[in-house]
């Protein structure tokens, strides 16, 4: 596969979930970068200039939820799109404070992957 | 009355605005230990009710159509849990079954008791104080509720969140595989480390797992040949789940790793497990892992899935990167973090 631009950022604190969907991520033709909490996702983001999709998980320790997370992103990296997940609830992607996609848990890889394609097209 | 129910019991409403009687009642109930509010007429009730009085006690002559009304509407507000108690006072003469057949059309969602005066004190204490223990296991019956809703969506949480796990860890083994026998093999073993550390922590108690315990279970099945060639040293200390399941399942990887390429490959090498917690104002805690006596290391041409895990997890436990070295004397790794990353909070 031809190694195309879209850089997504992964942020989900289960190390062997990151890892997985990472590396599938990867064997699609994606850059991917990994953050294991909402602090260090903001900390990536602001020495990255490069990042179409942001993946995250909701259910995260830390300062910051994934929701808390998406919303900053919206406020302050607007170009960037957004993925979202979750094993503890369901939501539609209309529910989500943030326009983006929601994915439930455990997800699909394929889905994800078609999902970073097409929201890295639209840009 | 039960002295250590007594703050968590409701408090008493009267309504009677004629005569003594509010004053009487108030005495007569405060004496024994209730908290009692009187009203003086329609408006002071409404501005009463909606601080939600446990039991309501009302006279006969207090019960006028805008009364009667207001207390219909309260019992609308009311949640679902809850059957009001109400103390109507009837006088002797009154037409009991009239009043009795209205009251009840009037508010569904109560529970009526009539007594008829005069009132016996003793009865009519000993009825109040029944209704307000009755409301309090009422309202600890909904509290169990909510707790056993709370409880079943976390473990709805946490079955899907195994569930992706089981799931990324399979696709991982899988990639790693060359073999569906090694596949099936490294995949038991994987499962086998998670499920063991997750009696572990459920048998613990649910939030922490003592770190000498998770070791040595995870390391019993590779001690089976009755030579001891793990040797494990450190303080007794508690991990939370998350850091202890995550620190199991990186000493599988690193023993599984050692039986098949390290120091446990051959009958002479050996591993050792340490830890220890610095004396510092802000503790932190080494582990290290270290193998002597195996056949010569050299470093790996690419990072395999077990190398790549123990390197982001331990990382991820501890905040700190592990140093993991390829000495051709025994392969070595050693982390270092701050002691509250991975202990529970009292």
């Amino acid at each position: 596969m031809k190694k195309n631009s879209i850089t997504v950022l992964v942020v989900e604190d289960e190390v062997i979930v990151r890892m997985d969907i990472a590396h599938a991520l990867e064997a699609a033709g994606f850059s991917v970068l990994e953050a294991g909490d909402a602090d260090e996702a903001i900390a990536i983001l602001s020495e990255s200039a490069d990042i179409r999709v942001l993946f995250t998980d909701i259910d995260m320790p830390g300062s910051m939820d994934g929701l808390k997370l998406a919303a900053a992103v919206r406020d302050r990296w607007p170009p960037i799109k957004i993925i979202v997940t979750s094993g503890h609830r369901y939501m539609s992607d209309d529910a989500l404070p943030v326009e983006g996609r929601f994915f439930g848990k455990p997800y699909h890889h394929k889905h994800i992957i078609e999902a970073v394609r097409e929201m890295g097209m639209v840009n | 009355m039960d002295a250590s129910n007594h703050g968590e019991l409701d408090w008493v409403l009267v309504l009677a605005p004629y005569r003594k009687d509010a004053a009487y009642i108030e005495m007569l109930l405060v004496e024994h230990g209730m908290v009692v509010r009187a009203c003086a007429d329609t408006e002071d009730l409404v501005r009463k009710l909606p601080q939600s009085p446990g039991v309501i006690i009302a006279t006969h002559e207090s019960l006028n159509p805008p009364t009667i009304e207001a207390i219909a509407n309260h019992l609308t507000t009311q949640p679902n849990w809850s059957d009001l108690p109400i103390f109507v006072l009837l006088d002797r003469t009154a037409q009991q079954s009239r009043i009795r057949a209205e009251l009840d059309r009037r508010w569904p969602r109560s529970r009526q008791l009539f007594f008829q005066r005069p009132v016996a004190s003793l009865e009519l204490v000993s009825g109040v104080q029944s209704a307000l223990l009755v409301r309090l296991r009422q309202r600890e019956v909904r509290d169990s509720i909510e707790r056993e809703r709370e409880l079943r969506l976390e473990l709805n949480h946490r079955v899907k969140n195994i569930l992706a796990s089981v799931t990324s860890i399979f696709r991982m083994t899988r990639r790693g595989a060359d073999t569906i026998d090694a596949l099936t093999a490294d995949f038991e073993g994987r499962l086998g480390a998670l499920a063991n550390v997750h009696s572990a922590v459920f048998e613990a108690g649910g939030v922490a797992v003592a770190l000498r315990g998770m070791v040595n279970l995870t390391l019993e099945p590779y001690r089976a040949d009755g030579r001891n060639r793990i040797y494990v040293e450190g303080p007794d200390l508690l991990l939370t789940r998350e850091a202890g399941t995550t620190l199991a399942l990186c000493l599988h990887e690193l023993v599984t790793n050692a039986i098949k390429y390290g120091a446990l490959s051959t009958p002479e090498g050996s591993v050792s497990v340490v830890w220890e917690i610095s004396a510092t104002d802000t503790p932190a805690l080494t582990l290290e892992w270290a193998e002597t006596g195996g056949p010569a290391v050299a470093p790996p041409t690419r990072a395999g899935y077990g190398t790549r895990y123990v390197r982001s997890a331990l990382a991820a436990v501890f905040g700190e990167k592990p140093i993991v070295t390829f000495d051709p004397a025994g392969l070595r790794c050693v982390v270092s973090g701050p002691l509250s990353k991975v202990s529970p909070r009292d």
